[in-house]
């Protein structure tokens, strides 16, 4: 498998560790990351609140540049693959969107085709690589971690760009189940955990992820399984904001996807990439150690 | 006082939005002020390519049931805001927060049952809001940092000396001045550095 690596702005800042992983695993499972020359931002939700055809002409240049390697794109952060994906479909099935958008990316020397797809990291493992190939990769399996995945919103949501299927979710609870970690139920699993709202109206952001905290802590959980970078930060950072401001504990580590198929794989972390979890993950490297 | 001005009048026509008027109008605080309400505010909406949903609107309720943030404070219920607009309450809904709380989750959007995108109704008002000038800090701080390089998040310190540190190599380049022809071909800039505004 050959994929465009579009990283996007937010994990080369403040993840390199999901990076890490992500580069670490993927010629383990035969996938194989092509960089995507002088990409630029998603445009977010963030840009697209400013002004629409900025946002649908970003993410088209993005678009273009796969085109132009003849490549999918593989995204590992959920707002990413949502700009890429609504402005690939709207795009796709709307003509005179697309001579618009056309216009303005003549300017830089690119034309939107229609004939690239971007995938999630998750749904690339998923649908590409498969459960057996993952299952057979997998060496030191985590017996008995109980796991609250936090799948993020922009997974399966709008389900309308994500052509009726509703995957996206089980399909990371079945990735997640490969490592012989167990997914748990909990309350509050589809909902936002707020991230978005971070930088705009911080106190709003806090409690709606200590309504997720809450979910998670009531049914018992190990830790917390995230593909989306924005879910990991608000939730490791914000579990640190909750003790300061609301006096309230939590101790839910919280880990990549990657870096739970990295360990299972039967890679260890290294000391940089421990460390930079706010919530420290000893208890996890424990139980592993122990068994 | 709600001539029709336009021509071309949207799905809800004029009757309905009469007897509204008359239901719901009291329950804000500049009911008895007519002149002050903008009758074309929601064909404005209505006329933005994400803002269609406000014409199917039935204001049922379910987006502000299905809101992680409307369980969390009073201020904001996307359904209410959607009424503000149906009656054309001009200035409460485009200056002020309320368009702000909006995490963008798109849950509402899968729950209308009406197929009424209430979560992209909600970027068509703040597109208008940002016209205005009402932006807040922290989105106009990404909307500059991706003017100026390219992307929303610029590395931290610790950040950059990890990569080099740990064999992940530089920062991956973006092409900035694409970006910035990009932009300026769509006055991005002047939204953002206050040109176009008028407050």
């Amino acid at each position: 498998m050959k994929y465009a690596f579009f990283l996007g702005c937010l994990i080369p800042a403040r993840e390199p560790n999901y990076e890490n992983s992500v580069r670490k695993i993927a010629p383990e499972l035969d996938i194989e990351l092509v960089e995507m020359e002088g990409a630029n931002c998603c445009a977010p939700f963030s840009i697209q609140s400013v002004d629409y055809a900025s946002w649908l002409a970003l993410a088209a240049r993005n678009l273009c540049i796969a085109e132009e390697m003849g490549l999918d794109i593989l995204t590992l952060c959920n707002d990413c693959y949502e700009s890429l994906l609504m402005t690939n479909t709207m795009l796709k099935e709307d003509k005179q969107t697309r001579k618009k958008v056309n216009e303005i990316l003549a300017d830089v020397g690119l034309k939107f085709k229609g004939k690239t797809n971007v995938k999630i990291f998750s749904d690339a493992l998923y649908e590409d690589v498969g459960l057996e190939k993952l299952k057979n990769a997998i060496k030191e399996p985590f017996n008995g971690l109980r796991v609250a995945v936090q799948p993020g919103c922009h997974l399966t949501k709008p389900k309308r760009i994500h052509f009726g299927q509703w995957m996206g979710i089980t399909a990371l609870e079945e990735l997640v189940e490969a490592t012989g970690a167990k997914s748990i139920a909990y309350e509050r699993k589809e909902a936002c955990c707020g991230g978005p709202l971070r930088g705009v109206n911080d106190e709003v952001a806090m409690h709606v992820a200590k309504q997720k905290l809450d979910g998670m802590k009531a049914a018992g959980v190990d830790c917390i399984v995230t593909v989306c970078p924005f879910c990991y930060l608000e939730l490791d950072m914000g579990q640190l904001e909750i003790k300061r401001h609301l006096k309230e504990e939590y101790n839910l580590p919280v880990l990549n996807f990657a870096d739970l198929l990295r360990m299972a794989m039967g890679m260890k972390l290294e000391d940089w990439e421990i460390k930079a979890h706010r919530i420290p993950i000893t208890k996890i490297l424990n139980m592993k150690e122990a068994k | 006082m709600v001539e029709n001005t336009k021509q071309k009048r949207t799905a809800i026509d004029f009757k309905y939005r009469k007897s509204y008027f008359i239901r719901n109008l009291r329950n804000y605080k500049r009911w008895n002020d007519l002149s002050l309400l903008d009758a074309d505010f929601m064909c404005n909406i209505a006329n933005t390519p994400r803002g269609r949903g406000v014409l199917v609107c039935i204001q049922c309720g379910r987006c502000t049931s299905s809101c992680p943030v409307a369980r969390v404070i009073d201020e904001h219920n996307p359904r209410k805001l959607m009424e503000m607009i149906i009656l054309g309450l001009r200035p409460e809904v485009i200056l002020g927060a309320l368009p702000w709380y909006c995490l963008s989750c798109f849950t509402c959007l899968d729950r209308c049952p009406q197929g009424g995108d209430v979560g992209e109704t909600m970027f068509a008002i703040r597109n208008l809001a940002v016209k205005e000038g009402n932006i807040p800090k922290g989105i106009l701080v990404q909307a500059q940092s991706l003017f100026e390089s390219g992307r929303v998040v610029t590395p931290s310190r610790t950040a950059l000396i990890n990569r080099e540190k740990y064999g992940l190599g530089k920062e991956p380049v973006v092409d900035v001045e694409a970006v910035q022809k990009i932009l300026r071909k769509t006055s991005f800039d002047k939204l953002i550095y206050g040109g176009s505004r008028s407050i």
